[in-house]
């Protein structure tokens, strides 16, 4: 291990990309780490392509405004079905490098890029307008000591930190879960907590910011969901869809579902605050009360 | 401390065991398992928890056992090779259509188990064909008469789940064109030449379901079970319904809240709603269930 630190210290250098715009895996990551020896080429794919490397998921990173990827696999020369994995994904921004890490979060450890995540030999993390995942099934001891370690190598590589979207910081912090804050600019999105509607009901595209977080207060548990628009125009449009397909016959802008819970929406200048599943109609208005403003 | 229940391959078998009924043959399948004859179809799901060995990998035998036990079941006959001949003819060519998914694979002991039986019907191996990708090139699979379609079930990132009906994808060289609206209308797959027609069972692997995706590839075995089941009909809209129903169970279960899948697997309801491909609401599926019922989730 001590060797693998080494290598890192000595190899301190920034992610660099290529004028293709590719990634160079060799600027930030070893040939061998801890008697896993890199197999086979390193593979980098486009939006074009992504599709033939990570069947299911390309969709996911396209939605977040992917660029480019890079991966290498790693295999012990005693047993090459035991490999590692290491993906480094270019979002192109920070805001969206978060947004596809939130979509798989379930818990937030923050001691590796700017925010990680480790289960059962899946390690995410983000930093910068970077996401990386690096993959040692089966989780052991020793394998997640390699993980961690190529990890923090690549975090430290990745020289600064990006900025988190800014319309997180509007919803309020009161019975919050952290771990639950979901951001994103596609409205598949929407129904990451909770289901809306698989239409665009909310007028959400590449030029809005929506953020839905799940609250828990006491018994009780809300979904929250921001909106920001770029437009006070396109906000109340979406308002309006709002109330017509999701709320009808409201009469005003909080309803009583079937399921005697409370949801309620609120237009505060560019930007939508939904409140869904409260237990009253005063939890609305307190949550409606206590969203950050517009700068 | 519970006993567990065992359940000799005897019982399993006999426990399968429904009176045969006559029918008349028409296409290779009786025209009563056709999914769009009928107002209501028949699904079997079959779960026997000796089918894993101690990594984790399945059986041959106990997974031939177990495909028996659903095949005779939905023929409504005793003896397995007469219940498949009732999907299969001798003069048929077979293409399995797999799934390579390199995290859950179909695995080499169920499309061994399939291939044995379609041989037992009569049909010679040179017209047994194994496949998933790059079918939609693959001269054996255009000319192939029958398809049987067999895969795991998983939670997919953009269509919800990965489950019979979106394994018909490899089928075609452009997959994007059908991930509109996450991937609504998967079920126009199924009017393409190659596949009209020609999918006699539909084969949803349950032995270690994924639940939940995670990370890039959407994997980690932290989201798998130990399920032990297959599910098997001829209704591919009606097999993923019952696959889904499991999977959200076992979200509901393993989350301690309704979590949703994200994207929610609208492509099998729409299969129903929009194509009239099959049936998807649960309320028409006739479950037939075999075997263990402990931890079941339906």
């Amino acid at each position: 291990m001590r060797q693998v630190a080494t290598f890192f210290l000595l190899f301190s250098t920034v992610v660099t990309m290529t004028s293709r715009g590719n990634i160079e895996l060799d600027r930030f990551l070893p040939q061998e780490i801890a008697g896993y020896r890199k197999i086979g080429p390193d593979v980098q794919h486009t939006p074009d392509d992504l599709y033939q490397y990570i069947d299911g998921g390309a969709e996911l990173f396209i939605s977040y405004g992917f660029r480019d990827m890079a991966g290498r696999q790693y295999a012990r020369a005693e047993d090459p079905d035991d490999t590692i994995t290491v993906d480094i994904f270019d979002m192109g921004h920070s805001f969206n490098a978060f947004g596809v890490f939130s979509q798989g979060c379930e818990t937030i450890q923050t001691t590796i890029g700017q925010a990680s995540q480790y289960a059962g030999g899946l390690l995410t993390l983000w930093k910068g307008r970077f996401y990386i995942s690096i993959m040692g099934f089966p989780g052991t001891e020793q394998k997640k000591e390699v993980v961690f370690t190529l990890a923090q190598g690549i975090a430290r590589s990745i020289p600064e930190e990006g900025a988190y979207p800014p319309v997180i910081a509007l919803l309020p912090p009161q019975g919050l879960v952290p771990a639950s804050i979901r951001y994103f600019h596609h409205h598949t999105w929407q129904n990451s907590h909770f289901f809306i509607s698989s239409e665009n009901i909310l007028h959400i595209d590449n030029h809005t910011e929506a953020v839905l977080a799940r609250y828990k207060e006491d018994d009780s548990t809300y979904l929250v969901m921001a909106i920001l628009y770029p437009e006070i125009t396109k906000a109340r449009a979406a308002h309006r869809s709002f109330l017509e397909k999701y709320l009808p016959g409201a009469g005003g802008d909080i309803k009583k579902r079937d399921d005697g819970r409370w949801t309620g929406c609120r237009l505060q200048e560019k930007l939508l605050i939904v409140v869904f599943n409260a237990a009253s109609p005063e939890k609305i208005d307190h949550v409606f009360a206590n969203v950050g403003k517009v700068k | 401390m519970s006993k567990k229940k065992v359940i000799t391959r005897r019982e399993f078998i006999k426990g399968t065991s429904i009176a045969a009924i006559g029918s008349s043959l028409s296409w290779g399948a009786p025209a009563w398992l056709r999914p769009e004859s009928q107002n209501a179809t028949d699904v079997v799901l079959v779960r026997n928890q000796d089918v894993l060995d101690e990594s984790g990998s399945p059986k041959y035998d106990v997974v031939l056992e177990m495909l028996d036990a659903a095949v005779t079941a939905l023929a409504k006959t005793k003896d397995p090779i007469t219940a498949w001949k009732q999907f299969i003819k001798p003069h048929d060519v077979v293409g399995i259509k797999t799934n390579a998914w390199n995290f859950l694979p179909t695995t080499s002991p169920v499309e061994n188990a399939i291939k044995k039986r379609v041989m037992d019907v009569g049909v010679p191996e040179t017209n047994i064909g194994i496949k998933d990708r790059g079918v939609h090139a693959d001269p054996f699979f255009q000319k192939a008469t029958a398809l049987i379609n067999a895969r795991p079930m998983r939670t997919h990132h953009w269509a919800g789940v990965g489950s019979c009906l979106k394994n018909m994808i490899t089928f075609v060289p452009n997959p994007w064109i059908y991930h509109d609206d996450t991937c609504a209308d998967l079920a126009k797959l199924w009017e393409l030449p190659a596949i009209k027609g020609k999918v006699r069972l539909n084969i949803l692997v349950m032995f270690t379901p994924l639940f939940h995706s995670v990370g890039p590839h959407g994997f980690s075995p932290e989201y798998t079970w130990k399920y032990y089941g297959l599910i098997v009909g001829v209704d591919p809209v009606a097999v993923d319904t019952t696959g889904v129903r499991i999977i959200q169970a076992k979200r509901l279960r393993h989350f301690g809240e309704d979590r949703p899948l994200n994207p929610p697997a609208h492509h099998i309801s729409l299969a129903d709603t929009r194509h009239h491909l099959g049936i998807a609401d649960p309320g028409k599926i006739n479950l037939i269930k075999i075997g263990i019922s402990a931890d079941g989730l339906i």
